[in-house]
């Protein structure tokens, strides 16, 4: 890992544990030998209320190149969330998460789960990233509801 | 322009009942801002600015305001000189000069209009003084005004003008202040512009009254605010930073120290003013030092007298509360804004020891006497419930210490600079106490709260030192101290607190920040398992819930440990950590039976309880149910707590199947039930092997909630029958029969709901009983789901007897298969089911349940080729496909994959007729979600197997000329398979050697058009859909160089007429190298055919 990176993820940790949204979580994770993996973070994103996505807080990883912040973190769901914007590997489709389109190096952890917790509720159906999620969103809105409630209590908290 | 007309304008935009009717609407008042905002941006600007500040305050009180205003317009619109700056400066000046007079000499009753005019004035003047002093400035062309270069000190040009208003001597007379073209005037303000201001004249000044004083310390404070402010939008400003630190910052210390040493309690006004004056110079000091070596500025002062006043103030700590404000201001952004003697002196005060020996010319006796002085503080804040105000104190206080945390671990733990470890222990001491502080954690106090960052911080710091680096003793101080800590925060996360938090307020943000709190200690004691390890912690939390009493166990001290425990487990494998099942299996019975009083307690009665217990009762199942699945792997090696723990959970879940109109009861159950059947989901998935035994219990409960009227919900019902899937899976030591019994008898169960359920149609119930039969075939589902191993096939049981299930499975003599094909086939025949693609959609996904795992895998929902597709074709016609088709090809795609090795293109052939071609006109072209569909399906087969469709009758007739039209779509997800297609055509590594030899030749006929198809698809797409296009402009100049080059001369004057644009297009496309250089060449001919700005 590069000192440049390091040191971005250490003010990132500073920064979260300052200040964070209510109900998120985000962690580095334990290597093997119990040090901290501050390029690997697991986090939780809670569903906004009043949205089908509510009651329930999704588990995330947030993977950091070395080459971060000059390129994004790759964020990943379980494999198979559904989401019309998540790969079937778990991983988001989100401009902001993308080096070609709206990724900055000043985009904060913050501003990342935060993103993704507004993708949730709002996706873009013009990027699909998974068929039944994508299809159902388009053409079988109470279907599609009635699976993300479905989700949302595999992820209850 | 007329004057009273712009004075109507201002009226009317500032609500002047005079003026604005009744009737004025929002549309007015727009139409009116917007011709009063080319008013301020014209030509007319200037004069219009001049004669509204001009106009007497006592008649026009809106009018100056605007005028300020206009001249912040005009500056920031209309000044293209170095002299129109000094003009508007001129103007700027004199109207402030004159207003702040009228201001601090009148008797009467100052108004707020003209406080807000002068202060729009000094903002003006602030960006004048920066753009004056902008190093991109040039000098002023016309010599003959002596203008010079800077701007030095606004403040001392104030001070200078003021006291020469009304001054004979001056030249200038009253009246002239107003007349911008006086000679006099001008002159006076020229010789303003850098006169310097004594120190005594300074203090003279300021002491004339306190509006003189309150003059100055705004104008100060505005011009370091607007400068901050500044900073982020323009980056050439570093003179301002020498100009400041040269001129303004000495004039300014000067008054704000001789204020801090006046302090009189009486004026609260001007106080408040200068610790608002205050805090603007340390934001900017803190910014500037960053930015500038001109930045740094030294503030001891101004923090020794705030200190002073601080602790020396006798107004019941009014004053107190707004210096900690400051003081935590700085310690949360930048506390090395402070100098060692200082942060000396805090420690000091907050602590009452210091890690570090006294600087030499600091009294210890002094700052011992502050420190009591904080104890008194604090007491009269706990006394007299100033909670928000202890908040504060606890933000100042931890923020400090966390700027010293390494030099704390350095000295407790190491041997560097261990010259005084009694200190840092007598420190640490300290702080333990400061943790443990007596009150109510958000609630009342929040140090505790704060407290974890700065705990967190030395552990973290702990584990990382170098071993050579060490004490002896510094595992056993670290040990020590962190088990201190743990001790001191099990109390305080607490639901007992919680409780007392509910019962306090309904603030959500208040239990939010408790549940926070929560989280942030468990994150802490993760943090201290590097350094206690399990014999310290986690068997700590073991026995601490094992050996609270089991006659009368305290409920909330068990629910604390089971929150941590469950944090610090579930990362452990526990059935690889015979450890810690041994020290679990030691006090199983008084562990286990305490964790099931937690959970008995969770739901027991929670129907009656109230609003604040229901809270508190969810949370004890919560974290039971929680814990009870993360302890999985010790229930492996634990079959007897298994089983209790089992009923236990059957029993609560029975309690959610209460009956109730309660809305609210309803969601409580549905919630609590969810935590019930995931916890019971993850021990059947877990404990498969050890749960056989349990088979029929779990079936029993099965059948009991499948029923419709049963109060479970389809969530559940689902879980349940992969619970039982999961278990069923490993029940091969019998031989296949027995499992297929139990799976006949679950399907044959499930299948006589459906048909019950259909037979009893009831038109008022319609919904819930599509619904219901949707679940049931989800139950189907899942059953099948839970056969499927994650991993490869593990159990070593099923492995010698692989072969038998297979054939049995194969054969399937009970006609497992055949019984579900028939209830899909009779559901999919209603049109009642058959219509909603939800039942296609399920159908298909039982169908093509085996089709991704390995086919040696025996699986009881194989279903054959001919089987799928003589369902699949039964069942088109009479689906709605406009939802549906989607679904059927799905599982076509499944086909392909898995049937690959057997399909023959006559097959494909037939599928693609059947599936696509029959309805391509009528439904697929319609839709592009469709038409994306048939691309992907496409697409599927050339990664899967290409010959299929490159050899395919329709790939000639319809896919290639079809597909090549598709490159023009307007959506860009059609547009992204469809370029993908031809990327996949054009370059693939899993063709033939036939299938090359024929895609080569169709690309030579065809590239032409398919270069001009793409290139007119760039041409004519909108700019982010333009890296749809590079994959496939690559791949064609990577496999056909030349015939690309050529088909790009030929194409790109049909689609751009721009013949440079094009040849520097193919020159660079030829030479880039990698996706993204290619597709800044794309992008680059997209800019300049488009006519817009090139990269």
């Amino acid at each position: 890992m590069s000192s440049l990176c390091l040191q971005r993820l250490q003010e990132e940790r500073k920064k979260w544990r300052k200040d964070h949204p209510f109900g998120f979580f985000a962690k580095p994770t334990k290597k093997v030998d119990g040090s901290m993996n501050l390029q690997l973070w697991e986090a939780g994103i809670p569903g906004k209320e009043s949205t089908i996505w509510h009651g329930a807080l999704y588990p995330i990883t947030i993977e950091y190149p070395d080459e971060y912040p000059s390129k994004p973190p790759k964020v990943k769901f379980p494999a198979g969330f559904y989401h019309p914007n998540i790969y079937p590997s778990g991983t988001v489709c989100l401009s902001i998460l993308n080096e070609d389109q709206d990724w900055r190096p000043a985009i904060t952890l913050k501003q990342i789960v935060l993103g993704v917790q507004d993708l949730l509720d709002t996706p873009n159906p013009n990027s699909p990233a998974q068929e039944p999620a994508w299809r159902a969103f388009s053409k079988n809105k109470s279907e599609y509801e009635k699976r993300v409630l479905l989700q949302a209590k595999q992820y209850a908290k | 322009m007329d004057i009273q007309e712009v004075v109507g304008l201002v009226n009317t935009l500032s609500g002047a009942p005079t003026t604005r009717s009744n009737n004025t609407t929002d549309l007015d008042i727009v139409r009116v801002q917007q011709h009063f905002q080319k008013i301020q941006t014209s030509e007319h600007g200037f004069d219009i600015a001049n004669q509204l500040l001009n106009l007497d305050p006592n008649q026009f009180p809106n009018c100056g305001y605007f005028g300020a205003l206009t001249l912040t317009v005009q500056l920031n619109t209309n000044v293209h000189s170095i002299d129109q700056l000094w003009k508007l400066f001129f103007a700027n000046i004199s109207h402030l000069v004159r207003l702040s007079h009228n201001y601090i000499t009148t008797n009467s009753r100052r108004s707020s209009s003209s406080w807000n005019t002068i202060k729009k004035l000094m903002s003006n003047s602030s960006l004048i003084f920066t753009n004056l002093n902008n190093d991109a400035n040039q000098v002023s062309d016309d010599i003959n005004n002596n203008l010079p270069n800077f701007w030095n000190n606004p403040i001392d040009t104030l001070i200078f003008l003021l006291s020469s208003f009304n001054d004979p001597s001056s030249g200038v007379s009253v009246e002239s202040w107003s007349n911008l073209n006086d000679p006099n005037l001008n002159q006076l303000i020229l010789q303003s512009i850098n006169n310097k201001i004594s120190y005594d004249q300074l203090i003279n000044f300021i002491q004339q009254s306190k509006h003189f004083n309150k003059l100055i310390l705004t104008f100060t404070e505005i011009i370091v605010e607007d400068i901050t402010k500044f900073q982020s939008k323009k980056n050439s400003i570093s003179q301002i930073y020498e100009i400041v630190h040269n001129h303004l910052y000495i004039t300014t210390m000067t008054i704000l120290n001789f204020n801090l040493s006046n302090f009189n309690i009486i004026n609260t006004d001007l106080n408040d003013l200068l610790f608002q004056s205050i805090s603007a110079w340390i934001n900017y000091i803190s910014m500037a030092r960053t930015v500038s070596p001109h930045g740094k500025m030294d503030l001891n002062e101004i923090f020794l007298n705030l200190i002073h006043l601080m602790s020396s103030i006798t107004d019941n700590y009014t004053t107190t509360q707004k210096i900690v404000s400051i003081f935590a201001n700085v310690f949360a952004n930048d506390a090395l804004l402070l100098d060692f003697d200082i942060r000396y002196q805090f420690e000091v005060i907050f602590l009452g020891v210091s890690r570090t020996q006294p600087p030499p010319d600091v009294s210890l006796d002094d700052l011992t006497n502050k420190n009591q002085w904080m104890m008194q503080y604090m007491k009269h804040m706990v006394t007299n419930e100033m909670y928000d105000d202890l908040r504060e104190l606890s933000n100042c206080i931890v923020d400090f210490l966390q700027i010293n945390t390494l030099d704390v671990c350095n000295k407790l733990f190491t041997t560097l600079g261990n010259n005084n470890s009694s200190n840092s222990q007598e420190h640490i001491k300290i702080l333990l106490q400061l943790t443990n502080f007596p009150l109510t954690p958000v609630l009342q106090e929040y140090f505790s709260v704060k407290m974890v960052d700065f705990w967190m911080d030395l552990a973290e710091g702990y584990t990382n030192l170098p071993q050579e680096s060490m004490n002896e003793n510094s595992a056993d101080v670290a040990i020590e101290i962190f088990q201190q800590v743990l001790n001191i925060y099990l109390p305080k996360i607490s639901l007992l607190n919680k409780q007392k938090l509910l019962e306090d307020t309904d603030e959500d943000n208040e239990i939010n920040a408790f549940d926070d709190f929560r989280t942030a200690v468990s994150e802490l004691i993760e943090s201290f398992w590097a350094v206690l390890g399990n014999s310290r912690l986690t068997n700590v939390l073991i026995e601490g819930i094992s050996q609270n009493s089991t006659s009368n166990p305290d409920i909330f001290q068990i629910e604390t440990m089971a929150f941590l425990l469950n944090i610090l487990l579930v990362d452990m494998d526990l059935s690889d950590s015979p450890w810690i099942c041994d020290i679990i299996g030691s006090n199983s019975k008084s562990f286990f039976d305490n964790i099931l009083f937690l959970f008995q307690t969770g739901h027991t009665n929670i129907i009656m309880a109230n609003q604040v217990n229901k809270l508190l009762q969810t949370n004890f199942v919560k974290t039971s149910t929680i814990l009870i699945g993360t302890l999985a792997g010790y229930y492996e090696t634990d079959v007897a707590q298994l089983s209790m723990t089992i009923d236990k959970l059957f029993q609560g879940l029975e309690v959610c199947a209460i009956s109730t109109n309660d809305q609210g009861i309803k969601d409580l159950n549905d919630k609590l039930e969810t935590f019930i059947i995931n916890t019971i989901a993850k021990l059947c998935e877990d404990c498969k092997k050890q749960l056989t035994g349990y088979l029929n219990q779990f079936i029993n409960v099965l059948n009991s909630i499948l029923d419709l009227n049963s109060n479970m919900s389809n969530f559940t019902r689902e879980k349940m029958m992969r619970s039982i899937g999961y278990i069923l899976q490993v029940l091969v030591s019998n031989g296949p029969q027995e499992q297929a019994n139990f799976v006949l008898a679950l399907i044959t169960n499930t299948i006589q709901l459906i048909e019950k359920t259909m037979a009893n149609s009831n038109i008022q119930q319609v919904q819930v009983q599509i619904n219901y039969i949707h679940c049931l075939c989800s139950c189907i589902s899942e059953l099948g789901s839970s056969f499927i191993q994650k991993n490869e096939m593990e159990d070593s049981l099923m492995l010698p007897r692989l072969q038998e299930f297979q054939t049995f499975w194969a054969e399937d003599p009970l006609q497992i298969r055949a019984k579900v094909l028939n209830i899909l086939d009779k559901l999919l025949s209603n049109p009642l089911y058959g219509k909603r693609p939800e039942f296609v959609e399920i159908s298909c996904l039982i169908l093509g349940k085996a089709s991704t795992i390995p086919e040696d895998e025996p699986h009881f929902l194989r279903f054959s080729m001919p089987e799928i597709m003589e369902f699949l074709i039964k069942h088109l016609s009479t689906s709605e496909l406009s939802v549906s088709l989607p679904y059927f090809v799905y599982l076509l795609e499944r086909l392909v994959c898995q049937f690959k090795a057997l399909l023959t293109v006559q097959e494909y052939d037939f599928m693609f007729e059947r599936f696509f071609l029959a309805f391509y006109q009528d439904i697929i072209a319609k839709d592009p979600d469709l038409v994306q569909m048939t691309v992907n399906f496409v697409n599927n087969t050339l990664d899967v197997k290409p010959s299929l469709a490159i050899h395919s009758t329709h790939w000639t007739t319809f896919i290639l000329p079809e597909f090549l039209k598709l490159l023009s779509s307007k959506e860009k997800f059609t547009l992204v398979a469809t370029t993908k297609f031809w990327t996949k055509m054009i370059n693939n590594k899993k063709y033939t050697q036939q299938d090359l030899e024929t895609v080569q030749q169709q690309i030579n006929a065809l590239g032409q058009n398919i270069t001009l198809q793409v290139m007119y698809g760039v041409f004519h797409t909108q700019r982010s859909d333009i890296n749809a296009f590079t994959d496939v402009i690559r791949a064609l100049i990577g496999k056909y160089p030349m015939q690309t080059k050529n088909w790009l001369i030929d194409v790109l004057p049909q689609v751009c007429h721009n013949p440079t644009a094009n040849d520097l297009f193919i020159k660079k496309l030829s030479v880039a190298r990698g996706s993204r250089a290619s597709g800044n060449v794309i992008l680059e001919w997209w800019l300049t055919c488009n006519a817009l700005p090139s990269l």
